[in-house]
């Protein structure tokens, strides 16, 4: 597919599933009502729903899924390797331990993220600190070292879990199964979307060497060691604003990259952007299920990017990439 | 036209020296082979006169300046390299790989234009590869992969090459075709060096040679000179043997 039609189709998609977002939940707004309040006018109601309560969290949710699938093709190229995820060297898993303990002392949104954001900066450090050690900074080494550290943020978690009364059982699974029932502020998110999309755009076609190995790419003229410095940074940041805001919601950042690499291929240059709108309208409609589906209680989101996604995977692995 | 100059170079894998105080030159229209055993440094040589390693005695200088300290993209547009081996981890068709050889020649926004894309296509047709453009590298043969990424190096059009084992994986016609292209290349003013691995190849297609013995010991000059029965059986612990084939000479193996 050319690029005109295919970023003209992944916007409409975005846009479409916006609206969608913005209609649907507990309480219906036709489109008629929609266009009425979007227009400055409409009741009081439905007016404060669309705009105080779906709008801000259906920006949150394109911001997160955008944030994760960035992040994941940033993290697949880094380690080069195509099964990598954001959540692979442990940053989710950092997140994860902050946030639950923040919620076992029964803290407030507010906090648990703040724990949350340090627990993934935290674990980000970590990681950095022991692959770098000795100065050699193979992806087989950083990508060992990261998988050892979740598998110790997972034992934490398990603990942690083990030990929390029964009451906050609840709060704690949502917040690991990924959740995004109490993102209310969509702008921070959103901006530091567009800083890592305009930190790495410039660099697509580095990317696209660097996925063919550390080499290779020095041969044709990169500059491997900053660069790859900067996937982490960038990838890391990306994924723990995400985490932050949404938990650990899984398959968008592992899954996303691929469907695209699929259907147009792995020139970066399209790659990045493309996954960057799938990924948040993936996510958008993932959530708007999740809290529409059996209303008025929620799912966690993280669920149901599985269960949209699995099957539309699938599907395209069936299909075969593009000729 | 550039040059490749390694001076008092020396180099050492944990206790072994792989070579000690090398010097040569790779000039415009000169084709080298290197010759030596197994792990007797050849592939770690090419990488340090690449700058891909970093130097720890000696220098390595590209047009009279120190090879690390050129910027990467200015040091691939005059002097390219063949890896040994190519891996593709993520899907890309047949073109876009060989394209990535315009990568040095193209500012950062700029997008492979007409004249790239020409360059990329020669390039695949000289490699027989033209039928093949929108085929998915992964579903290329190990010779086709090969061939694949010599013509990576072609479009990349590099003053000065430098090939580690490029015969791998090559049968028997795409081998001579091989050299002969490189031969004319190097004609044609490139300055060529390639690891072989059979003294006969080196002796019909190229001018010079290297010879590391693995030891740190090296010897250079011209094929003619150098390639004999006595230095070709040290080279490589096996007595070889020479037969005389018109004004020629073949070397073979003593069974």
């Amino acid at each position: 597919m050319k690029s005109l039609p295919l970023f003209t189709l992944l916007s409409l998609l975005a846009i479409l599933a916006m609206l969608v977002a913005l209609m649907a939940g507990s309480v219906a707004i036709s489109p008629a009502e929609l266009a009425a309040i979007l227009a400055g006018e409409g009741d009081g109601i439905g007016r404060e729903i669309v705009l105080q309560l779906r709008l801000p969290r259906a920006l949150a949710a394109f911001a997160v899924g955008g944030l994760l699938a960035l992040a994941g093709v940033q993290m697949q190229v880094l380690l080069g390797n195509p099964l990598a995820d954001p959540y692979v060297l442990g940053i989710s898993g950092g997140a994860a331990v902050g946030a639950l303990l923040a919620l076992l002392a029964g803290a407030a949104t507010l906090i648990v993220n703040g724990a949350a954001l340090a627990g993934a900066l935290g674990s980000m450090l970590l990681v950095f600190g022991l692959a770098h050690g000795s100065g050699a900074w193979s992806p087989s080494r950083l990508l060992l070292t990261g998988v050892v550290i979740a598998s110790g943020w997972g034992a934490l978690i398990s603990f942690l879990l083990a030990v929390a009364p029964q009451h906050n059982l609840p709060g704690m699974l949502f917040w690991l199964m990924g959740d995004l029932s109490h993102a209310d502020q969509a702008t921070p998110a959103l901006l530091i979307l567009l800083l890592g999309l305009l930190i790495t755009q410039p660099q697509a076609r580095n990317l696209n060497l660097l996925a063919r190995g550390e080499l290779q790419a020095s041969v044709l003229g990169v500059t491997v060691t900053p660069l790859r410095l900067q996937l982490y940074l960038i990838a890391s940041l990306l994924t723990a604003t995400a985490v932050t805001i949404g938990g650990s919601i899984g398959f968008v950042g592992l899954v996303v990259p691929h469907m695209l690499r699929l259907l147009i291929g792995s020139d970066h240059r399209r790659l990045i952007p493309a996954s960057l709108l799938f990924g948040g309208t993936l996510l958008l409609l993932a959530d708007t299920l999740a809290r529409s589906l059996i209303a008025p209680q929620q799912l966690p989101v993280g669920v149901l990017t599985a269960l949209v996604g699995v099957p539309l995977f699938l599907y395209l692995l069936q299909r075969g990439y593009r000729q | 036209m550039s040059t490749l100059s390694v001076d008092k170079l020396s180099i050492k894998v944990g206790e072994r020296h792989l070579c000690n105080r090398l010097t040569l030159t790779l000039n415009p229209a000169e084709r080298w082979a290197i010759l030596g055993a197994n792990g007797s440094g050849k592939t770690t040589l090419l990488h340090t006169m690449t700058g891909l390693l970093p130097l720890t005695e000696g220098s390595v200088e590209l047009d009279g300046h120190p090879i690390t300290t050129i910027a990467r993209r200015a040091v691939a547009q005059r002097l390219g390299l063949l890896l040994q081996d190519s891996h593709d981890p993520f899907p890309v068709t047949v073109l876009e790989s060989v394209l990535s050889g315009r990568h040095p020649h193209l500012e950062r926004w700029s997008q492979e234009g007409e004249e790239d894309l020409a360059i990329a296509r020669q390039a695949l047709a000289a490699m027989a590869l033209d039928e093949m453009e929108g085929r998915m590298v992964q579903t290329l043969s190990g010779g086709e992969r090969r061939r694949l990424a010599i013509a990576t190096l072609l479009t990349q059009d590099p003053a000065l090459m430098l090939l580690d084992e490029p015969l791998n994986h090559l049968d028997l016609r795409h081998q001579q075709q091989l050299l002969q292209r490189l031969k004319r290349l190097g004609d044609e003013g490139k300055g060529v060096m390639m690891v072989l691995h059979d003294p006969n190849l080196a002796l019909r297609y190229c001018d010079r040679a290297l010879l590391l013995y693995g030891d740190g010991s090296w010897e250079s000059g011209s094929c003619q000179e150098l390639l004999t029965t006595e230095r070709l059986s040290r080279l490589y612990g096996y007595p070889i043997r020479q037969l005389m084939e018109g004004s020629g000479r073949i070397f073979i193996p003593e069974e």
